[in-house]
């Protein structure tokens, strides 16, 4: 789990069973107070790991219900140094697949600044992994490093949107 | 845990422990659990049995992650059934809604190709795989010719009815 970056009182917890003739403190009134916040409140800045590439991150987030996770990143300066990867907050399900022919999780975009051209590629977990994901191109081989979609350079950016059912 | 229309509260009334289990706890659950497996049918394809299908209910708002290994070849359009039907106000067929990206995954070259997923124009229940660039409704020789370990994948998000 990532450590967020900001309030820690809406932060995910298992709902609460209630009991007949419980006693019903304001604390566990808050609890789902917490749980509709993780939900509705802005979303929680974490510091990704990255793998085979440096950049300046410029938006780093997730919105959590639970097990639903969705991430959104904005990079500049992207500079590959080999195969471009990234943690997610959260370890996916054990049920999804990483690798060749993996799971769709969803888009990324890639911005070439010295021709203005946009790339689109597919977000998919890494191969043997449920907690990395890497980029594929929208048609071919490639999976996104310093030469794919193109040969990366300064002023470069990367942005990224995906949804996913965490462990 | 399936979803059930909030309750609204009256003053004076009993809260119990059920109602609050019913509204707050299983809504909760249904927002943030495990997500809830379905069988969709697949019209175009055959799949083999390592087919996945899950979504996420959180009232109308309907999260699905869908991945299928083909076991053989494609004849005729593909399309696949969602585990509810989208609200009215979306089209289907061509131009319509996009409810997500699709990826289709070619085994014996490693190729990837990226599309949009969109209802058919006969069902809104049912999507159809568009290719990224083109009138290419995924079918047999669409994008490539599809084989027996081939995988195509989508995730969307949608209204339900």
């Amino acid at each position: 789990m990532p450590t967020p970056i900001g309030d820690a009182t809406d932060n995910w917890v298992a709902p609460r069973t209630w009991t007949t003739s419980e006693f019903v403190a304001a604390g566990d009134f808050n609890e789902a107070r917490d749980d509709f916040n993780a939900m509705g409140l802005k979303w929680k800045k974490f510091t990704p790991s990255l793998a085979g590439f440096s950049a300046i991150i410029s938006r780093s987030v997730y919105a959590q219900a639970g097990r639903y996770i969705i991430v959104s990143m904005h990079f500049n300066s992207v500079t590959p140094t080999g195969f471009m990867g990234i943690a997610c907050p959260f370890t996916s399900h054990s049920a999804y697949v990483g690798g060749a022919g993996g799971d769709v999780l969803g888009k990324a975009l890639a911005y070439d600044s010295s021709t203005g051209a946009f790339s689109l590629g597919a977000v998919i977990f890494n191969t043997g992994s449920h907690g990395d994901i890497v980029f594929q191109s929208a048609t071919g081989v490639a999976t996104w490093n310093a030469a794919a979609p193109f040969t990366w350079a300064t002023g470069d950016s990367l942005s990224i949107k995906y949804r996913y059912e965490a462990a | 845990m399936a979803w059930t229309a909030p309750r609204t509260w009256v003053a004076g009334e009993t809260v119990t422990a059920a109602l609050l289990n019913t509204h707050i706890r299983d809504n909760l659950n249904a927002i943030g659990g495990a997500w809830t497996t379905y069988t969709p049918t697949v019209n175009g394809y055959p799949i083999s049995s390592t087919t996945r299908a899950r979504y996420a209910e959180c009232g109308k708002w309907i999260t699905v992650q869908y991945r299928a290994v083909l076991s053989g070849a494609v004849a005729g359009s593909m399309t696949c059934t969602l585990p509810f039907a989208p609200a009215a106000s979306y089209v289907g067929g061509n131009g319509g809604d996009v409810h997500g990206e699709c990826l289709g995954y070619d085994t014996s070259t490693g190729t990837y190709h990226f599309g949009a997923v969109i209802s058919t124009s006969a069902s809104l229940t049912t999507v159809q795989f568009q290719s990224n660039t083109g009138a290419n409704t995924w079918a047999n020789s669409i994008p490539w010719a599809w084989a027996s370990g081939d995988v195509i994948s989508f995730n969307v998000a949608y209204e339900r009815s």
